[in-house]
């Protein structure tokens, strides 16, 4: 049931999205992961970056 | 994260080199330490806190005191005498080692700065890790402390509504949602600054708008940040109050006062809840009904004047042309009259059809009709309806009044009684209970102030990011603004998903495991989307909110906190957009884990827990051990362990022996010296 109802809404929400948001969206939850192992990491400065390259 | 050993050196009462090994994952996940009251049960639930996070929990007396008195004299190396808390753990299928120490050199000097070193193991070998701090945060954050490792006579006050913002706080970071809110804030952070570098491009007024939404942007920072220190503020004012209300409780003087109010309290707690409910229902009713209840007088002039039309024959008669062509065909009328053609009745009937006119104003006639009988009748459902809550609203606040009063009256007889100890903790606990009305006003009023200030900046962003520029470098930062901002809006929408979904699954996780504890079939708990825990019993008018004693309290938190490391557990196979996401193993440590229980819940909550949470490790005195405890745990025990006292004498109500599956045990010796010491069984 829990897998229904995650595939049908979060999921497709993001399925719906644009391809740059999608984009920007998975590499600011890559870079919170990281800093869970890189406690020293930068995250805006390198989600600036991210957003630049990505952005067309 | 799953306990593997606790080692203590010279940690308090703990003299010398001590270990507790837990038990593991599996059919025997339970460890069962048992010690009487003040021979060391807090202490080693404090080694933990104190190990991850360098501090004990504010019952602790004199937590300056680390290291072994008998051991910190004053002739001792100060250099070289220590305390130490090592804990070994896994997370996320990796093994760690946690090491936290102090000097006694350190201890004088501030004993809040104790030195801590962390190691991955690694094929055997542990390696240090940079920002252990940070790390160990990670696997197991700070605020989760009073999740894993609480005492069960104080966890009831999870179950009141003002501490629903510590239950939403655990969900979100159990369960990973936290990582969504994190990057959501981080990507505000990059839109803030890609909006600086625009300035560099737009003209006078853009960089007017861009200048308001940085001041907007620092304004709602600043009330963020008072919001969160009045919730800090309040929170130790409310431990403080219910510490002092423990305390009236144990005083002789003010003990059956107290208790009753403790009961009128719970009961003001669940009349609130149903005042809200009820007003809530009448809201309802205006926002979607109101016309029922506005529209009588209209209504009633509407169906006089539909009457007035038919009787100047206006309007088609109440029958319609249907029933008369059926007439016709069948040549027979209603009054049993033949109606044959020729004969004059048929001649009356046809004249009639000719004047009705056409089917459609027929059936808009009688669509109105039945419209505006609908709308009567309706309308005094409703009114019946509007009459009922509103009743019963007056009903509600009259209780209140009622309790208020009461609880004001005790409130004066220990002010006034003849114990000073007593009086002085009513003036403070009457003092701190303003306190926190007052940051409750306080933070509901930034709240809204925050809410309309970020609706303006809103407005403001969105016209400096529409604003045209000639500039290529400033249309692309225009272009990443909008692409940022959509990628946050895009985590909101997920976030909000995700929550709903998730709390859906915790609710339904909470009802069962509730159901098997309490085993009242028309008792009903549940988690509301604002995060409170309510339990209502049914009733012939619907659900009504229950008084909960501070044993069903007790039942309600400790399902909460199971059922949500039930659910991290299965986290990882519930799909997400948040790949590979563990939410992870996390372990139960609970110092006199029954409270109030009695004999029955007790056992029905021994029975229960171990199936839900991976890791179980339970501090109990011999009376808490005896009985249904004995019954339920004897076959999940993975390893055992007996807390022998050390000290001048003992508490006069402690056990000085230990009955377990039999057998006796000594737990209480005579010494000069004051140490516990742990014996594995």
């Amino acid at each position: 049931m829990a897998e229904e109802i995650a595939q049908s809404n979060s999921m497709q929400i993001f399925r719906e999205a644009g391809d740059t948001e999608q984009k920007i969206a998975s590499s600011a939850i890559k870079l919170i992961r990281r800093k869970k192992q890189e406690p020293g990491l930068n995250i805006t400065a390198e989600l600036t970056k991210v957003i630049k390259e990505i952005t067309p | 994260m799953i306990l593997q050993r606790l080692t203590l050196d010279n940690f308090r009462q703990f003299k010398g080199n001590q270990i507790v090994g837990f038990a593991q994952p599996g059919e025997k996940n339970v460890t069962v330490i048992h010690a009487e009251n003040g021979f060391g049960k807090t202490t080693l639930l404090n080694a933990l806190r104190w190990g991850f996070w360098g501090k004990m929990t504010k019952d602790m007396m004199r937590p300056e005191k680390i290291i072994t008195e008998c051991v910190a004299t004053n002739d001792a190396d100060a250099n070289n005498t220590k305390a130490f808390v090592e804990i070994r753990y896994s997370h996320e299928e990796e093994d760690f080692i946690l090491k936290r120490s102090i000097t006694l050199a350190q201890q004088r000097h501030d004993f809040r700065q104790p030195e801590l070193e962390l190691h991955r193991v690694v094929n055997g070998v542990p390696e240090e890790l940079k920002n252990p701090m940070a790390l160990i945060n990670g696997h197991v954050p700070e605020a989760m402390g009073d999740f894993f490792f609480f005492n069960g006579e104080r966890i009831d006050h999870l179950a009141f509504d003002e501490n629903a913002h510590q239950l939403k706080e655990a969900i979100y970071n159990v369960l990973g949602l936290e990582l969504l809110e994190n990057a959501i804030e981080n990507t505000e952070k990059s839109v803030s600054q890609l909006r600086k570098e625009l300035v560099k491009y737009t003209d006078h007024n853009g960089q007017e708008l861009l200048n308001q939404s940085r001041a907007f942007e620092e304004e709602i920072e600043r009330l963020n940040n008072e919001v969160k220190n009045h919730l800090d503020n309040q929170k130790a004012y409310q431990d403080e109050v219910q510490t002092i209300s423990r305390d009236l409780e144990a005083n002789e003087e003010s003990r059956l006062a107290q208790l009753r109010r403790s009961d009128l309290e719970n009961t003001l707690k669940a009349q609130n809840e149903a005042l809200s409910d009820n007003e809530s229902r009448i809201k309802k009713l205006l926002n979607e009904k109101a016309y029922y209840l506005l529209s009588d007088r209209l209504t009633a002039k509407g169906q006089e004047t539909v009457e007035r039309l038919e009787s100047e024959g206006i309007l088609p008669p109440k029958f319609t042309t249907t029933v008369l062509d059926q007439l016709l065909e069948s040549e027979k009328c209603i009054c049993t009259q033949e109606l044959t053609s020729g004969s004059p009745y048929r001649a009356a009937i046809e004249e009639l059809v000719s004047r009705a006119s056409d089917k459609s104003l027929d059936e808009a006639t009688q669509t109105m009709k039945t419209a505006l009988s609908n709308l009567t009748t309706g309308g005094i459902d409703q009114k019946d309806d509007f009459k009922n809550s509103k009743e019963r609203i007056d009903e509600i606040r009259a209780n209140i009044g009622g309790l208020k009063d009461e609880i004001r009256e005790i409130s004066r007889k220990i002010r006034e009684g003849d114990d000073e100890e007593a009086q002085d903790l009513e003036s403070r606990r009457v003092s701190l209970t303003e306190k926190i009305k007052e940051l409750s006003i306080d933070i509901a009023m930034k709240q809204n102030d925050i809410e309309e200030k970020e609706r303006q900046k809103e407005t403001i962003d969105e016209q400096a990011t529409a604003a045209e520029l000639a500039d290529e470098r400033g249309q692309k930062i225009q272009k990443e603004i909008s692409a940022a901002d959509k990628a946050k809006k895009l985590m909101e929408a997920i976030l909000e998903s995700e929550k709903e979904d998730l709390r859906a699954e915790l609710n339904t996780a909470i009802q069962q495991n509730f159901s098997k504890i309490i085993q009242k079939p028309d008792f009903k708990i549940e988690l509301t989307p604002d995060f409170k825990l309510r339990v209502t019993k049914s009733t012939a008018d619907g659900p009504e909110d229950v008084a909960r004693s501070t044993g069903e309290r007790q039942i309600t938190s400790l399902t909460f906190i199971a059922s949500l490391i039930a659910l991290a557990r299965a986290r990882k196979n519930i799909p997400t957009i948040l790949e590979n996401l563990w939410g992870g193993d996390f372990p139960i440590v609970m110092d006199s884990p029954f409270g109030t229980l009695g004999n029955t819940y007790r056992g029905r909550v021994m029975e229960w827990l171990p199936q839900v949470a991976p890791q179980v490790t339970i501090f109990v005195s011999d009376s808490q051990w005896q009985g249904k405890v004995e019954e339920m745990v004897g076959d999940k025990i993975g390893e055992e362990y007996l807390l022998e006292y050390h000290a001048p004498r003992a508490n006069e109500l402690a056990a000085q022996k230990a009955v377990i599956r039999g057998q006796s045990y000594v737990q209480f010796h005579e010494s000069e010296e004051e140490f516990t010491d742990i014996i594995k069984m």
